[in-house]
């Protein structure tokens, strides 16, 4: 894993500046300790920032082919590069290193853009054609790697981070408020958009090609998110597709866990995903597998005891880090940073300190079990909206609320506990037709963050409709696809790229150096997910019934049977708990809240005193998510817009490998 | 009859998981609500408020009888 930026000229007059691309470099030090190295022409510069972990002698960055006119600066991982590197030699193709870099310099001259879809892997890259003035840009399917983009007419600049760019002092830096729009519904901007005007994400399974020479730009899918049509889908045998899904699943394990030439250790939540994952490589391990916890002295958040019985039954040496609600106060700024957007939860700051527990012991990969909860049907969510399907076949029923008492059984305010004001809120926006039923519960309890912003600034984010625009881009075959499937896709487009990926995935690992893989995220995995019947997924409200079946025999019986908790960590009562931080106070003043116009100073200030006269009492999920959204935005304001995006924690500048000069 | 050896012709598979998911009850409301939902989405009908009853879906047994009677004469 690594950082990768750069520097377009559309002006051979205009040669990319050095000293640019090397403060971009500075502002991602943190994610490639162990070398850096750039590559310039007239018309281009590279940049690369690496954390070595395949080919550690011969992998360093920016790297060329033969003739030395296609350059590389690659970010992530070719799980399967040894099969194509015999491919390619097959081909007649010459290596000079052992690296999946090279396989991808390669595998671009060979089969031009349409190498991506050979790749089983998680990357962001850029590859720069010297010859024919062209470079290009792709994502990785599921949006596991990072990549942003802004242009003016003179240049492109490229980076993993948006502070990168900000390197630059005349990228402007404001809020763009359709970012913001969506950022309040979904809990992340959908790339292309960003939270910030003028800036775009490359989109996951996407290839964006740039032509200096033409002065032309293109973009086009080399994969996205399929669902078999209903009635299409694999036979409705669960027991043997249970099989066939621990097949494709251990080969995904096999792949991430053996192709590194660094130690690889697995984080360990005590759920059933992080678990089967675990027991998985535990088994391709010579020695006794390590793995990472966290750890919370609230009873309602800890899952210590899953995660040690997990550990015991695996003989794994085992590691936790205990956070406390000061230390969630403390690195909250610093998670913000990494982060570069409005987070609506704390849950990623105790996973900012889980990497740092797993660097600071030597570990630059880990492998988790990310994917799994939005593949194979395990998010609350979806058995809401199957309990809100229910409802809707029968809108008349006075039986069916009941029902209600099934969801949320983890949630101290849980529906069973207030069945008048559950039955009233899961009844809202029940047409069947709608395709975004799924998920109206969440995108409307969200957008009452929008309420608390200044009048001007809300008039300007009212004037978009994020859920309109995303739900129009669902695909045609839609129609065909049974509604977990729909609901699915909503989440393929928001919540997993943006957020569980980005926000509490690579920028939490990437904060400490450490590399993220997710076998569930493998595309075989994912692809054969799609194909599977509903009923499999979640049958009644069982969640992740065929995952259960498949691998039930990995786990103890009590995590296996154990009602599904999703990772969560104390919100406001983080903050307030204790004794107030001072950033706290600096961002939450009265004058300053004024001056930067967010949000309503007298709405913050009501919001502020609520939270803190629960003295860290649970509050609602909604109070919780309206302090957490409104505090972090103010220190992206802080960091980004006030600041130039470099005031956070810088790491130590890496050693230069690589420095090729040829403007 | 035993859970293992339904002799369903609609859907035994998801009837049987159920049971072994859920145990053999007897089932309460919430649970019965649950059949409820899965037998409504394998047979694709729509099941009226009397048909939630212990008598149809308040155990193994009846839930079988229930599922084949409703897939001989869909509602």
């Amino acid at each position: 894993m690594c950082a990768i930026c750069g520097i377009v000229s559309f002006a051979e007059a205009n040669a990319p500046s050095l000293h640019l691309l090397k403060s971009m470099l500075g502002r991602l030090a943190h994610r490639g300790p162990d070398g850096s190295g750039y590559y310039r022409d007239r018309n281009a510069a590279l940049g690369h920032n690496r954390l070595a972990i395949v080919d550690l002698q011969g992998g360093a960055q920016p790297l060329a082919n033969e003739s030395g006119d296609l350059w590389i600066s690659f970010n992530g991982e070719i799980f399967n590069f040894v099969e194509l590197t015999e491919d390619l030699k097959a081909l007649g193709h010459r290596f000079r290193t052992r690296s999946d870099t090279e396989v991808v310099v390669h595998a671009f001259e060979q089969w031009g853009a349409d190498c991506f879809s050979r790749f089983n892997g998680q990357w962001a890259v850029a590859l720069w054609d010297s010859r024919r003035r062209r470079l290009t840009l792709c994502r990785d399917r599921l949006g596991i790697r990072p990549l942003y983009y802004t242009r003016d007419a003179g240049r492109l600049l490229f980076a993993s981070e948006i502070k990168a760019l900000f390197a630059d002092r005349s990228v402007r830096r404001a809020f763009d408020p359709n970012g913001l729009a969506q950022l309040f519904t979904f809990w992340t901007p959908v790339a292309p958009a960003t939270l910030f005007e003028g800036v775009s994400e490359v989109r996951p399974g996407h290839v964006l090609e740039f032509d200096v020479s033409a002065g032309s730009t293109s973009e086009r899918p080399f994969w996205e998110p399929s669902f078999a049509e209903q009635g299409s889908q694999m036979p409705d045998d669960d027991r043997r597709n249970g099989e066939l899904l621990r097949h494709e699943l251990a080969r995904a394990c096999h792949l991430r866990f053996t192709r590194s030439d660094v130690p690889v250790g697995a984080y360990l939540s005590g759920g059933l995903d992080s678990s089967i994952v675990a027991a998985l490589v535990a088994r391709e391990s010579p020695s006794p597998l390590e793995t990472f916890s966290i750890r919370f002295a609230q009873h309602e958040f800890d899952e210590g005891k899953y995660q040690s019985s997990m550990s015991e039954r695996l003989g794994t040496r085992h590691h936790e880090v205990a956070v406390s609600n000061a230390d969630i106060a403390r690195v909250f700024p610093s998670v913000v940073w990494h982060a570069e957007r409005p987070l609506l939860r704390t849950a990623p700051a105790p996973l900012f300190l889980l990497s740092r527990l797993a660097r600071d012991l030597g570990f630059k990969v880990v492998v988790t079990g990310e994917g799994a909860d939005e593949l194979l049907g395990g998010y609350d969510l979806y058995r809401e909206f199957k309990v809100r399907l229910f409802l809707a076949r029968n809108p008349g029923s006075t039986v069916r609320a009941g029902i209600l008492q099934q969801l949320y059984p983890w949630m101290e305010r849980r529906p069973g506990t207030v069945p008048a004001f559950a039955e009233a809120f899961f009844r809202r926006h029940l047409d069947p037709a709608d395709t975004g039923l799924s998920h109206r519960p969440r995108w409307d309890t969200t957008k009452a963050l929008i309420a608390l912003l200044a009048p001007e600034l809300r008039e300007r984010v009212d004037a978009f409709a994020p859920d309109q625009e995303l739900l129009q881009l669902m695909p045609q075959e839609h129609r065909g696809w049974d509604p977990l499937s729909r609901a699915q896709w909503l989440e393929l487009m928001t919540l997993l790229p943006g957020y569980i990926l980005s926000a509490q995935g690579d920028r939490m690992l990437m904060a400490h150096s450490v590399e993220g893989r997710f076998p569930f995220l493998d595309h075989n995995v994912a692809e054969f997910a799609g194909r599977l019947p509903a009923r499999h997924k979640i049958l009644g409200l069982e969640e992740k019934h065929i995952l259960k079946l498949a691998c039930g025999d990995l786990v103890p019986d009590a995590i296996l049977r154990r009602p599904k908790q999703p990772y969560r960590a104390p919100d406001a009562a983080g903050f307030f708990a204790a004794s107030q931080p001072e950033w706290l106070t600096y961002i939450t003043d009265s004058a300053r809240l004024r001056r930067v116009g967010l949000f309503k100073p007298d709405a913050v200030q009501k919001l502020i005193s609520k939270c803190r006269a629960a003295n860290g009492a649970p509050m609602s999920n909604t109070d919780n998510m309206r302090l957490v959204g409104v505090l972090s935005t103010l220190l992206v304001q802080q960091q980004f817009i006030d600041g130039d995006g470099g005031n956070g924690a810088h790491a130590s500048m890496p050693p230069m490998t690589v420095a090729v000069d040829r403007a | 009859m035993q859970s293992g050896t339904l002799s369903m012709t609609v859907c035994p598979v998801c009837i049987q998981e159920f049971v072994r998911l859920r145990g053999r009850g007897p089932y309460e409301q919430p649970v019965m609500l649950e059949a409820a939902l899965l037998l409504e989405e394998c047979l694709g009908v729509v099941l009226q408020d009397n048909d939630i009853s212990v008598e149809h879906l308040g155990s193994p047994e009846a839930l079988c009888r229930f599922a084949a009677a409703v897939a001989r004469e869909p509602r």
